[in-house]
């Protein structure tokens, strides 16, 4: 019944990849880290050989120094072991350490991987995709993923070499203990492959339950004032109730297995030790085996079934971490829907000017046309603008002229060319975008306004400010330039914000101007001063306007009156007055019947 | 920290089953599994000696086996996988209530808070996100405080009774040796004190880096659209390189201190076993100690290794979980708003005569009033709307109906009683409301107009249906009324979810219909079409309105204009037309905007 609403665990059946091919594609990560993974494995082999060395030297103790009252001997056996321990503790760490920086260089690789493959993808994708999703990809996944890299290595090549070495050295001292004890084995290998079988399907269930859970509450808190005038507060706690108690009926299921399955088996270290014992003393008596023997078999046991123990602690890692895993190559398959040209060609600044031949588009191509058969021309150095209600389709030129997303008919050229035949860096290169949601970056107001460009020179950014007035308030903060700006810019005002946008715009020098002008109001006073700055910005520049306050594009020189994804009027300001059509009943909306109020027309 | 304590306690109450058995079984379990070595020394040592050893237990065991024909030792060995059995299956059974208990607490946790939050005011939504809630509701109580709940609790509980009685027996088989083998201990715990605030602070860094990081990686995400107009795509990745490194080193320096730490920590343990060999095998050699006491001793120093990995967990654990369960208690700290009062009663049918009489209303902290000393009548089956500017405060007004919020001052009645006397859910299911955002559920149609109101027949549903002006649109869908809408109604268009909102408050058969500004989707001859429908079908419904439709103002029994939480003006439509006030410019703009918008 819950649609769609968590996608995060939900992942489209064509990129569902499995988790052995998942794994698979891991690997050309691990490629530039060969050496360094050799070296981890050289000494884990060492550190795990030395950690079996112990239980034979305590055979040693047992059998040899205690058997012959030798305590000097005791003294060197014991000493011995200690340094062996600590050789081992040493080994593993510097193997832990540095199979902790390989984990962590994978990790920056992949991460790095991502966020490239993120940012080529076109607009449209970041309409799918809430920035939190995209986040929890890089951050949670990835990590997941590493904790996974970093304990399966230990997990599968440790354990291996450990379980190896153990019955190596149960074979050599006793090879008839250790073929009894071999033979519990199988057991322990079937419940494994069993309990595997039975809880994966139920692994993700859980976790399908859970999001269940998630998308309920969502659902049920954005509609809670509904809700509570309905007095229906009972309808969504039973609906609610009903999705945890689905969700705890299914783990509570797994739970209980995962404890079934791991007492189960560590029951069989129980009983291999009690057959060490029977078959022991029937040995001992016999002469073939010692008392050191035995002693050292108990030992031997109980480090056989660590890996065990370890598994147990990391289960609910693994399976997240495989989820994890699916999710990242299901976003580093999303396919660029814009690509660049194969032969682009180069362009130098605009000298003729932009035309729209044509241009229709529908944003889900389904029929429903943000712009229908627009055609227009903006000459070099002229100032368009475009106005209409909002939803006319007004923002969608502009996010076609920058190649945001490509028309599904018709064409839109620049001096002749079409833009498709320009490369995207190129193309944008020549204009300058003013947003009405005016966004700050963390970091300082120069790197704001430079946008972090190295080819911006500071001189250039003080220009720029300069030109928009926006220097008179940059010089009274504390740290001038150097500012920090707090998160998404909260300590600026707007009318600051949006000076330091047009500076931003104004430091690239555009070809174009493109500008979203903030539909919110500001004060009579920072109104007056943007208008003042707009016009320095505008000057002289071909510009593209979307006009929210009319008062910006009295002098434009012509003015696009767009409704319903279509250019229903065109002229200048007297003109399309005189006319008295459409564009005059805008103005006459935001200009007669109200006293300085901005409209929501726009 | 007690509070918090408190706070888990209280719900444990009703589960006084599964406390018995944690409380009384683990001690049980324990001493099984303390018992499972004294068997291998017994049998190690009638290898050596070819004799039962001198111990009660012992020789009543092999007693006990030989009644039945079996050596002594099968008899140990048997007794060894019987003991092994019985403390896997004990705590199988202990383990399986703490998992379950976790996650019967995770649920509670989860419900519990949600059940609060439905009973919250509008301040409370103001204060916290919808994100923020659902993250308190999900990850905090599913990955950082269901483990800690239960089975953090109880395994510390198990750890301390492990090394208790792991020490006891100890002691029982040779004291001196006993306290020779604890003597690392005090080490351990001096070195686990010393060594966690440097851990914290590491790990407070590597933090400070994540959100950094995510900071970075938010605000690219924001703002594509600027990176990708300015091409910016390079600066962002190399800033968010950088972002990456730091963190990667200061994750490294983490697991580094981590590293170094949890090596100190098995050193010193390990010391342990080192000692009992030592010393233990001096005492074999000088004091007649045996073999299997000295095997055994080194068992049980094993033992005591995991109960310390226990503690220490359950001490990083508890930090985090006393947040999760801090950020759970803030949701309970907000008082309701609106409560149903003691003197609450329900009542009959009523007639829709609601009167304002000096009505205030403020947020604590805010230096003005939101709505400022309001009065006003509206008899039964009469038609009021209300008009003003976005924060003049209508739609505050209207929340105060059915008891959204309550008036700061003043009263506000109908049929002659205090809202405030009446049952909440009483007076609610004679309201109806249509918000200005329609709000609908992933669910059927006919399970969003009923909302769980079980009450509800067919043929009142298909009635609402059908004065909404829905009923040829349903009719069209393949499932018709249990044709699912999406997430939010997203298979709907906004003039269906409209519509489907507006059956939804029609089927509570309201005595006062409340819109607010909810027919915005919907053409003028849709609209007037409705409301020939409404008048018709409920002539003594009594309407409250907030609309700027010309149609509808013209056709309402009273006008009121709204300016700063204050009414400027009322009366009919023609009467403030002519009057040339605030609301006669008002609706020439309306006019205007009715035209460019559908005309």
């Amino acid at each position: 019944m819950v649609s769609d609403f968590y996608e995060d665990d939900k992942i489209r059946p064509e990129d569902d990849i499995g988790s052995k091919k998942a794994f698979r594609k891991l690997m050309p990560l691990l490629r530039p880290h060969r050496s360094g993974l050799v070296f981890c494995l050289i000494l884990l082999f060492s550190a795990t050989i030395l950690s079996l060395i112990w239980p034979v030297l305590m055979k040693r103790v047992l059998d040899v120094d205690i058997k012959n009252g030798d305590f000097n001997g005791l003294l060197l056996t014991v000493a011995a072991i200690g340094l062996i321990q600590a050789l081992t503790l040493v080994f593993q760490y510097i193997q832990r350490i540095r199979l902790e920086i390989i984990g962590q260089d994978v990790m920056v690789d992949l991460k790095h991987k991502l966020f490239n493959h993120i940012l080529s993808l076109d607009v449209s994708f970041f309409d799918r995709n809430p920035v939190g999703r995209l986040m929890a990809r890089i951050e949670s996944d990835t990590e997941s993923l590493r904790m996974l890299f970093t304990n399966t290595v230990v997990l599968i090549v440790g354990d291996l070499i450990l379980i190896v070495g153990i019955f190596g050295l149960m074979f050599y001292f006793s090879w008839r203990l250790a073929a009894i004890l071999l033979a519990i084995m199988p057991i322990i290998a079937v419940l494994v492959i069993v309990f595997e079988r039975i809880t994966t399907p139920r692994f993700l269930e859980v976790r399908k339950k859970m999001a269940e859970v998630t998308a309920q509450l969502t659902e049920f808190l954005h509609g809670m004032s509904i809700i509570q005038i309905f007095h229906r507060g009972s309808y969504a706690r039973s609906r609610v109730y009903r999705a945890n108690k689905l969700k705890f009926d299914e783990d509570k299921y797994v739970n209980i297995a995962v404890c079934v399955f791991f007492n189960t088996v560590f029951f069989f270290e129980y009983v291999m030790v009690a057959l060490t014992l029977f078959f022991g003393v029937y040995w001992i008596e016999q002469g073939a085996i010692t008392v050191g023997t035995i002693g050292m078999f108990i030992v031997l046991i109980w480090r056989s079934f660590e890996p065990i123990w370890r598994t147990s602690e990391q289960l609910a890692n693994i399976q997240k971490a495989i989820a994890g895993a699916k999710r990242i190559f299901a976003l580093l398959n999303e396919k660029q829907k814009l690509p660049d040209p194969a032969k682009p060609v180069a362009v130098g600044g605009i000298e003729k000017g932009i035309r729209f031949e044509n241009v229709s588009l529908s944003y889900n191509d389904d029929g429903n046309y943000a712009l229908k058969d627009v055609s227009f021309e903006i000459p070099v150095g002229r100032r368009v603008a475009l106005v209409g209600v909002t939803g006319g389709g007004k923002t969608t030129v502009i996010s076609l002229l920058l190649r945001l997303y490509d028309p599904q008919k018709g064409k839109i050229t620049i001096d002749g060319i079409d833009i498709r035949d320009i490369r995207k860096a190129d193309l944008r290169k020549r204009f300058a975008l003013v947003l009405q949601d005016i966004l700050l970056f963390p970091g300082d107001v120069k790197s704001n306004i430079s946008l972090e460009s190295d080819e911006v020179s500071f001189d250039r950014v003080i220009d720029a400010s300069r030109i928009v007035e926006a220097d008179r308030f940059i010089m009274r903060l504390p740290d001038g330039y150097s500012t920090e700006v707090s998160e998404k810019g909260s300590n600026f005002s707007r009318g600051e914000r949006q000076l330091l946008s047009f500076a931003r715009a104004l430091v690239t020098d555009p070809d174009v101007l493109l500008l979203d002008e903030a539909t919110s109001s500001v004060d009579p006073e920072t109104e007056r001063t943007i208008q003042a700055s707009l016009k320095k910005l505008m000057k002289g520049r071909t510009s593209l306007i979307i006009a929210h306050r009319l008062s910006t594009i009295l002098d434009v020189d012509e003015i696009m009156v767009i409704r319903s994804g279509e250019i229903i009027e065109r002229g200048t300001h007297t003109e399309l007055i005189l006319k008295d059509g459409y564009y005059s009943k805008l103005f006459h909306l935001q200009f007669k019947s109200r006293n300085g109020v901005v409209s929501n027309v726009g | 920290m007690l509070d918090k304590f408190k706070w888990l306690w209280s719900y444990y109450r009703g589960y006084w089953y599964v406390l018995a058995v944690l409380l009384l079984l683990t001690p049980v379990q324990t001493v099984f599994q303390v018992s499972i070595p004294r068997l291998i020394e017994f049998t190690v040592d009638f290898v050596k000696t070819s004799a039962v050893p001198s111990n009660a237990v012992a020789t009543w065991l092999a007693a006990f086996g030989a009644d039945y024909g079996l050596s002594t030792a099968a008899t140990y060995a048997l007794s060894l996988v019987t003991l092994g059995l019985c403390a896997s299956a004990l705590y199988c059974f202990v383990q399986s209530h703490r998992a379950w208990m976790n996650i019967r607490l995770e649920w509670a946790f989860r419900q519990k808070a949600f059940d609060g939050i439905t009973l919250r005011g509008p301040d409370f939504f103001n204060k916290f996100r919808t994100g923020d809630l659902v993250t308190r509701m999900t990850d905090d109580v599913a990955e950082k405080l269901s483990w800690f709940a239960c089975s953090g609790m109880f395994r510390l509980y198990e750890a301390i009774l492990m090394v208790i009685f792991t020490i006891a027996m100890m002691a029982l088989i040779d004291p001196m040796l006993t306290i020779w083998s604890v003597a690392p201990l005090p080490f351990l715990i001096l070195v686990f004190f010393k060594t966690s605030s440097l851990l914290d602070k590491r790990y407070e860094r590597l933090q400070k880096r994540i959100s950094r990081f995510n900071d970075v990686m938010e605000a690219c995400f924001s703002g594509i659209r600027v990176v990708k107009a300015y091409v910016k795509e390079k600066a962002q990745k190399s800033k968010y390189d950088h972002a990456v490194t730091e963190r990667r080193d200061a994750e490294i320096a983490a697991v580094r201190t981590h590293a170094v730490i949890e090596s100190l920590y098995m050193y010193i343990w390990q010391f342990g076993i080192i000692i009992v060999l030592l010393v233990g095998g001096y005492y074999v050699i000088n004091a007649g100690l045996s073999i299997g006491k000295l095997i055994a001793f080194i068992y049980y120093v094993v033992y005591l290794v995991f109960p310390m990995f226990d503690i220490g967990q359950f001490l990083v654990k508890s930090r985090q979980s006393a947040v999760s369960i801090g950020r759970l208690m803030e949701l309970e700290d907000v008082e309701p708003m609106v409560a149903d009062g003691g003197t609450a009663s329900g009542f009959g049918d009523l007639s829709g005569h609601i009167k304002f009489d000096h009505v205030t209303f403020s947020f604590t902290g805010l230096d003005r009033n939101i709505i400022d000393d309001i009065s006003m009548e509206i008899r039964p089956g009469e038609t009021v709307a209300l008009v003003g500017r976005v924060g003049s405060g209508k739609s505050w007004l209207i929340n105060m109906i059915p008891r959204l919020v309550d008036p700061t001052g003043g009263t506000i009645k109908i049929d002659g009683r205090d809202l405030r006397e009446m049952q909440l859910e009483s007076l609610r299911s004679q309201i109806g409301y249509v918000p200005q955002e329609p709000v609908l559920f992933s669910d059927t149609i006919r399970n969003n107009i009923i909302l769980g109101r079980d009450d509800v027949s067919d043929d009142l549903i298909d009635w609402a249906i059908d004065v909404s002006q829905l009923k040829s649109e349903i009719d069209s869908f393949p499932d018709g009324i249990e044709t699912a809408v999406g997430t939010r109604g997203m298979m709907l268009s906004g003039g269906q979810k409209q519509r489907l909102s507006l059956a939804r408050a029609l089927v509570g058969k309201p005595r006062i219909l409340i819109l607010d500004d909810c027919t915005s989707a919907l053409d003028s001859s849709t609209e007037v079409a409705l409301w020939d429908r409404l008048h018709e079908v409920m002539p003594g419904m009594t309407a409250i309105v907030i609309t700027h439709r010309p149609d509808t103002l013209e056709q309402a029994d009273r006008i009121y204009v709204l300016e700063d939480g204050r009414i400027v003006e009322q009366g009919l439509h023609g009467d403030l037309v002519t009057r040339d006030g605030a609301y006669a410019k008002m609706y020439r703009r309306y006019r205007l905007e009715e035209e460019v918008a559908y005309g």
